[in-house]
């Protein structure tokens, strides 16, 4: 620097001291080199814009703390722009720098170097303003950035004033409704906007006027092909700086992938529910014909089928392969004229190989018309175009038969509509074995009843006149021996009535046949004829009773009661061949009676008390003891219809213990004394 | 001497009651065949009724019914026989007895009715 104050070379002296007052107090950034670059001259609008104040004399270039290119890569000395004039001898025209700061602020700059030279050419210098653009550069990126973001997005944003004009128009808005920028800008929105939606435009401006935002407002617009397209909108207010709206900004979706899917679902959904619903009802009913008729009505619905039939794959007497029987859609009538599902290449497929035919026309198909006399579909009512045929397929791999529907458009049926039908079609087969296996079973079930309602009968008829003829021998007084032998005869004749007795009892209750006659009896005054009538009669045990010391009034069928006690007691004596004594107990708990029969016999195992009310249960070390082993199960059953209960005590090798617990009659004395029968 | 008509269609019973009911004094007409009882009913009436339930061709209740419900047959007692026990004391039927039936209480019922 020369330090002087008359400076010959092109310092602030020459231009006046007005001047250089003028450059001191300038805004911008103003400063000078000499000719190797130092730093001459700097203003205070540079040292506020280095954020530093330079040593003079010392520096080179430029005072900033560090430069960078304005991508951030640190400058070379001999790209500064003040270098670059003084090497070349020429003005560079505004190039952008980024300075940093001492404090750390980077800032961006328009650097405007220009060359000095003296009267007589030569180079003295550089002066240099900077202009701080950071705020602009700022500015710049952000609305880069926002446009990028704009124009990147796969939704429509476009803006417009409040007279509805398209200021701006993204490439989203181009995809979605077909205009391009030029074609829109300073357009009216109402392009867009269909005929009968046109009055939506009016509620939106008057919200955003009043500063209202539109948020996911679903609604039609309009291609530029005509096409409509539903779209979610949203639009806000525009404000400027000062707060007003000027404008609106909207951003439009696309939804019509959306509206699909939902509406695949809601289909899904509710094919589901009818799958489910229909699925119920075919597993509900056993009834074939209601079974196949209820398939038949909901997949013919499901399918949107004109008709449906399901098609029984037997031979019938007239030698017909398939045989109808439901039908949906139309009148049976129709159906007896037509054509019978023959051995077609149509319809075999289904038939025989199990398989899904599904056929958008079946006038081109080539078997289509060939079988007289049933050319094409009958005349009149209806033809079918469109041809659908799934196979119901049993457990066991037999094909039962075969829904067909038919449509009299073509391509009505489609792959979704198979999978519906075969897994309905699924559900019938089971639903089809499982009736005609019920029904065999009840056949077989039935059978059992009248066959063993018919032997007891039949068996029944000769002991009578066995009994019969043996009682009248029996009443003729002969020798000791023959006497004996007719009464071992009648006992016999007794037990074998009884085991008949049993059988026909068993299969009674097992199909709930049994009728019981309630009466309200003493069951005390019961069990004193039969303990005397025992007594009488058993030749090997006497019988220990302890009844009630009262009367003890129940409801039941007598008779049956009767039995059950004589069955306890009769195995009692039976299964103590060893004993002599059997114990019968009469007592009354709570509300109920308890009858107890006793033996001190073979006793059971804890096995055999599990197995013991069962059906043909005998106990196995009951060699020489004969039975049925139907009595106790009888017993138990007609135990249980009363309302009661029977249980057994019981320890191998010491004996058995019988409990028959009934309820009490809920009947006052008086009353039942008018009841009691003697 | 009283006289029992009886409907049954197993030959070895109709000879048995044919038998008890004849050892009793009593006059016995027997029909195997609800046909062959209408052939003589209500032409010919007895003092007694003893049917059988089981009949190839027909059944023993709705003789019974039919022949309460006829002014000639009403008063006449009628005592029905059957292998099941169930159907008893039915259809207006004025005693009941099952099969196999013990012989003296048979012949008891019957002399009941015929008493009474």
């Amino acid at each position: 620097m020369q330090s002087n104050d008359e400076p010959e070379i092109g310092g602030p002296g020459v231009l006046g001291v007005e001047f250089r007052q003028l450059l001191e107090d300038s805004p911008v950034a103003n400063y000078l080199c000499d000719a190797e670059g130092k730093l001459t001259y700097f203003n205070k609008a540079a040292v506020k814009l280095w954020g530093r104040t330079p040593s003079l004399g010392k520096e080179y270039w430029c005072g900033s703390w560090k430069i960078f290119y304005p991508d951030g890569k640190p400058m070379p000395l001999e790209e500064i722009p003040i270098a670059k004039v003084l090497k070349k001898g020429s003005r560079e025209e505004g190039s952008e720098i980024r300075i940093e700061c001492p404090d750390g602020s980077s800032k961006f700059l328009l650097v405007f170097p220009k060359p000095i030279f003296a009267k007589d050419g030569r180079l003295e210098g550089v002066h240099s303003t900077l202009v701080d653009i950071t705020d602009q550069k700022r500015d710049h990126i952000k609305k880069e950035t926002l446009s990028a973001i704009v124009q990147s997005s796969d939704d429509a944003i476009v803006s417009k004033n409040l007279q509805g004009i398209i200021a701006s128009w993204n490439r989203g808005a181009q995809e979605i409704f077909g205009y391009t920028e030029e074609e829109v800008v300073g357009r009216s929105i109402t392009l867009l906007i269909p005929e009968e939606r046109l009055s939506e435009e009016d509620v939106i401006l008057d919200k955003i006027k009043r500063g209202i935002k539109i948020d996911h407002f679903e609604t039609i617009r309009r291609h530029k092909s005509g096409r409509e397209i539903p779209v979610s909108i949203t639009v806000s207010p525009v404000k400027d700086s000062a707060g007003n709206i000027v404008g609106a900004s909207k951003v439009a979706r696309d939804i019509t992938a959306r509206l699909e899917s939902q509406a695949a679902m809601e289909k899904y959904i509710r094919n589901l529910e009818t799958l489910n619903t229909v699925g119920k009802s075919i597993s509900e009913n056993l009834d074939v014909q209601g079974i196949l008729q209820r398939v038949t009505d909901a997949t013919t619905k499901l399918t949107g089928a004109a008709f449906g039939a399901f098609f029984y794959n037997n031979l019938d007497d007239r030698g017909n392969t398939f045989q109808l029987f439901t039908l949906s859609g139309a009148p049976r009538e129709i159906f007896d004229h037509m054509a019978m599902p023959r051995h077609t290449d149509l319809f075999l497929p289904t038939f025989r190989d199990r398989k899904v035919v599904r056929v958008d026309d079946i006038t081109k198909h080539k078997d289509f018309g060939k079988n007289a006399p049933y050319k094409g579909m009958p005349k009149g009512h209806f033809s079918v175009v469109s041809y659908l045929a799934i196979p119901v397929i049993s457990k066991n791999g037999n094909v039962i038969g075969g829904l067909l529907y038919g449509h009299p458009e073509a391509g009505k049926f489609t792959a979704e509509h198979e999978l519906l039908v075969l897994n309905i079609a699924a559900q019938a087969a089971v639903s089809l074995d499982n009736s005609r296996l019920f029904e065999q079973v009840k056949s077989l079930s039935e059978k059992k009843d009248e066959f063993i309602a018919l032997a007891s009968h039949e068996l029944k008829t000769p002991l009578t006149t066995i009994k019969g003829y043996l009682q009248v021998l029996s009443k003729k007084k002969a020798d000791k021996i023959s006497q004996l032998f007719l009464d071992k005869s009648l006992c016999q004749v007794d037990k074998l009535n009884t085991l008949v007795e049993d059988l026909l009892n068993m299969s009674r209750i097992e199909s709930g046949q049994l009728n019981f006659n309630l009466e309200v009896f003493d069951i005390r005054e019961m069990l004193k004829e039969i303990i005397e009538t025992f007594s009488y009669s058993s030749q090997s045990h006497r019988v220990t009773e302890k009844l009630w010391n009262d009367s003890v009034i129940i409801e039941g069928d007598r008779q049956r009661i009767e039995q059950a006690i004589l069955n306890l007691m009769t195995n009692a004596i039976k299964y103590s061949p060893k004993a002599d004594e059997i114990f019968v107990e009469l007592e009354v708990v709570g509300e109920n009676v308890v009858v107890k029969v006793r033996d001190m016999g073979i006793g059971l195992t804890g096995e055999q008390r599990r197995q013991l009310f069962t059906r043909f249960y005998r106990a196995e070390d009951t060699q020489g003891i004969s039975g049925l082993g139907l009595g106790l199960y009888l017993t138990k059953q007609i135990i249980d219809r009363h309302g009661g209960k029977i249980e057994v005590n019981s320890e191998y090798g010491k004996g058995s213990e019988f409990s028959l617990i009934l309820p009490l009659a809920v009947q006052n004395f008086k009353k039942v004394n008018a009841y009691r029968k003697y | 001497m009283k006289e029992i008509f009886i409907v049954e269609d197993d030959d070895g019973i109709r000879e048995l009651l044919e038998f008890l009911l004849e050892s009793q004094q009593y006059v016995v007409k027997t029909f195997p065949t609800a046909r062959a009882f209408y052939k003589t009913v209500p032409e010919k009436v007895p003092d007694l009724f003893l049917l059988d339930i089981m009949l190839p061709d027909g059944n023993g209740v709705d003789l019974c019914r039919a022949l309460k419900g006829s002014a000639e047959t009403r008063s006449i007692p009628v005592v029905l026989m059957s292998a099941h026990a169930d159907i008893s004391r039915t259809e207006g039927a004025d005693d009941f007895i099952a099969k196999p039936f013990d012989v003296d209480e048979l012949l008891q019922r019957i002399e009941k009715q015929l008493a009474s």
